[in-house]
């Protein structure tokens, strides 16, 4: 009974007052940054992390992925309440969640998609929990042309499933691939790319690239569209589902569980792709597809339950392989190395407490989220009447500081400027600004594990296709973007006739 | 995709890639077997140059024309200039003129239209992140530096 023991280190690490106290701020402002458009969880990460520094690396993490969740989690509730998805993952919650909110069917809504994401979370932290320790036992007999292999797999995945043209979010990969490559090399010795200034001998700051990418990129591209006008606030009548939606939604949400929990592994895009394959098959499942659109109780139910339980899963790789799965996975692993901590297969036996305690908090968190979003939905509705206009001087001021205390150095905040402009670009261009961050966090963990495969190989390439794993991998990858693009044909095909 | 989207993407990939490549062709290259320090640089740099090439190919091949607006470009250089006058001011100015500095730039459009406005969200943000930052999480800032200190 390893896990039971495990389990119970976890509880013992999670329930400390300190760790409780941090795990409810970090679920209280990914409530906060979920409800709150043009704030997201990777934002607010990078701009919370120089201050977790301070703290314990497992209580840092413990309140970070709070943030991740928590900001899934409440998504949903302006998507319901308003029509105004507070995260991209809940764009599907509108289709449904708001024609629900128009019946004065609101409080429903929000009671369905809560239990929904607090089962999906539950389910989840018992696959995390289950699965993780096999996968990282698996993982620490991989060699360097395996982690090669898998680094690869990664980058790809993430442009194959953005939502933008496949080339270009292959080029921001390798461009974050490059700037991974500033700084000192670890085999010479040699300061590459510096330009003879001090600041980056380190590499680039990520904290910087990240801030710039994500949070000054976002306010500029905000600045210049309008502000939201202010939608009617529907009220909540009753939140007590009937009997005929408890029926109708504890299938979707075990479907969609399952879909989350699944395609949540992916590296890139998959919270987001979860809820709408989950919307998808909810709505070939159903009897009459008519519903759906129209204010159907399963639209609502399987889509978030898929989000949450994706969102959670989405630590798997990051915490069991050392690689992350996302932008916000990235930030952690950031700030996991900036606490000292090999991230890795080997994270799970060196810092059983760092592991087990994330893993529990996870599930005391889900429990807070379920506390705290129901009752206090009508607090959270009304922060939305703050204007843009107020809000992004102070998201401006935190990412800056945030930016200069990593390292109190002014040239991390000019770098992060530079960085906000090439974020704007890029997404005027309709290229995600993530494959740019998770390549630089990647670029000197494939470099290094490159070198050393053909190292040991004495420059042969074949040595990526002669072991049985890498060369399985490798395979998966190429077929990757195939698979994609033949099912996106489809759906798209799908979406036009169900347009006409 | 939009031809125009691809087209200026892929030049700016072709450009970085282009520009990467002779800056990494300058260090050490070495072989597949004992690489030095350009090799990687070099041979990711092509890569992305050569993405950008198919970019460029792809874009000629698209019918639909839907022009790149950057504009208006003054969200992204008042941001940034605000930004780069945060970093100037905080080692030199202190805490509070950096705070100062970076919200009236950034909200330099706003300046004629609701000037009391933003005034007041400045001092505020500037007195509070004062009081969180150097007083409360104890962070080595000086709120305000006179002369030469």
């Amino acid at each position: 009974m390893e896990l039971l023991q495990h389990l119970s280190l976890g509880v013992h690490v999670a329930l400390t007052p300190a760790n409780f106290l941090y795990c409810l701020i970090g679920a209280t402002l990914g409530t906060l940054v979920g409800v709150l458009p043009g704030l997201g969880p990777v934002t607010t990460i990078a701009m919370l992390l120089p201050i977790t520094f301070k703290i314990p690396a497992v209580s840092s993490l413990i309140m970070l992925s709070g943030i991740y969740y928590g900001a899934h989690h409440a998504g949903s509730t302006t998507a319901i309440m308003l029509n105004m998805p507070g995260e991209p993952t809940s764009v599907v919650i509108c289709l449904d969640g708001n024609p629900m909110a128009r019946q004065g069917r609101a409080g429903v809504a929000l009671c369905i998609a809560a239990l929904g994401s607090f089962f999906a979370g539950c389910t989840s932290t018992m696959v995390i929990a289950l699965f993780s320790p096999p996968l990282a036992r698996v993982a620490l007999v991989f060699g360097p042309p395996e982690y090669t292999a898998i680094i690869l797999m990664a980058l790809v995945t993430i442009a194959v499933l953005s939502s933008s043209s496949l080339l270009l979010t292959l080029g921001a990969a390798v461009l974050g691939l490059l700037l991974g490559t500033v700084g000192t090399d670890v085999n010479s010795g040699i300061i590459r790319f510096s330009f003879g200034s001090n600041g980056v001998v380190d590499g680039v700051n990520f904290v910087a690239v990240a801030v710039g990418l994500f949070a000054l990129s976002e306010v500029m591209i905000h600045m210049t569209g309008g502000s939201h006008g202010q939608a009617d606030r529907p009220r909540i009548s009753s939140l007590l589902p009937s009997r005929e939606d408890l029926a109708r939604s504890w299938k979707p949400v075990l479907r969609g569980t399952a879909i989350g929990a699944g395609l949540g592994i992916l590296p890139g895009t998959g919270p987001l792709l979860s809820s709408f394959a989950s919307y998808a098959l909810e709505k070939q499942l159903a009897r009459e597809p008519k519903r759906f659109g129209n204010g159907a109780i399963e639209g609502v139910a399987g889509p978030e339950a898929a989000n949450n339980a994706a969102a959670l899963t989405h630590f798997i790789p990051m915490l069991t392989l050392g690689i992350p799965a996302g932008a916000a996975m990235a930030l952690m692993l950031g700030a996991l190395i900036i606490q000292g901590i090999t991230p890795g297969p080997q994270v799970m036996t060196a810092h059983p407490d760092l592991f087990w305690g994330v893993v529990v908090s996870m599930w005391v968190g889900n429990l807070m989220l379920l506390v705290l979003n129901l009752p206090l939905v009508g607090v959270w509705v009304r922060l939305l009447a703050i204007p843009y206009r107020l809000l992004y001087p102070a998201i401006l001021t935190f990412c800056c500081i945030g930016v200069y205390s990593v390292n109190n150095s002014p040239f991390d905040v000019f770098l992060a400027a530079g960085f906000g402009v090439l974020g704007f670009v890029l997404k005027k261009l309709g290229c995600a600004p993530a494959p740019v961050l998770l390549g630089l966090v990647l670029g000197p963990l494939l470099e290094e594990n490159f070198r050393r495969s053909l190292l040991l190989s004495r420059g042969d390439l074949g040595v990526f296709f002669q072991q049985p794993i890498s060369l399985g991998i490798l395979v998966v990858t190429a077929l990757l973007p195939v698979v994609f693009w033949l099912t996106a044909r489809q759906t798209l095909a799908q979406r036009r006739r169900a347009g006409r | 995709m939009t031809r125009e989207k691809l087209f200026w993407g892929g030049l700016l990939f072709l450009g970085l890639g282009s520009a990467w490549a002779v800056l990494a062709a300058g260090y050490a290259i070495g072989t597949p077997s004992a690489m030095g320090p350009g090799f990687f640089p070099l041979v990711l740099a092509i890569l992305l140059a050569a993405i950008g090439v198919l970019a460029i190919i792809q874009a000629a091949t698209r019918s639909s024309a839907d022009p790149v607006r950057l504009r208006p470009f003054w969200p992204c250089a008042s941001v940034a200039a605000a930004v780069v006058a945060f970093g100037l001011l905080l080692n030199t100015a202190g805490l509070i003129p950096a705070v100062l500095a970076l919200i009236l730039i950034s909200g330099a459009q706003r300046l004629r239209s609701r000037a009391v406005e933003l005034g007041i969200v400045a001092i505020v943000l500037a007195v509070g992140v004062t009081v969180l930052f150097i007083h409360g999480l104890q962070l080595p800032f000086v709120a305000i530096r006179f002369g030469n200190e």
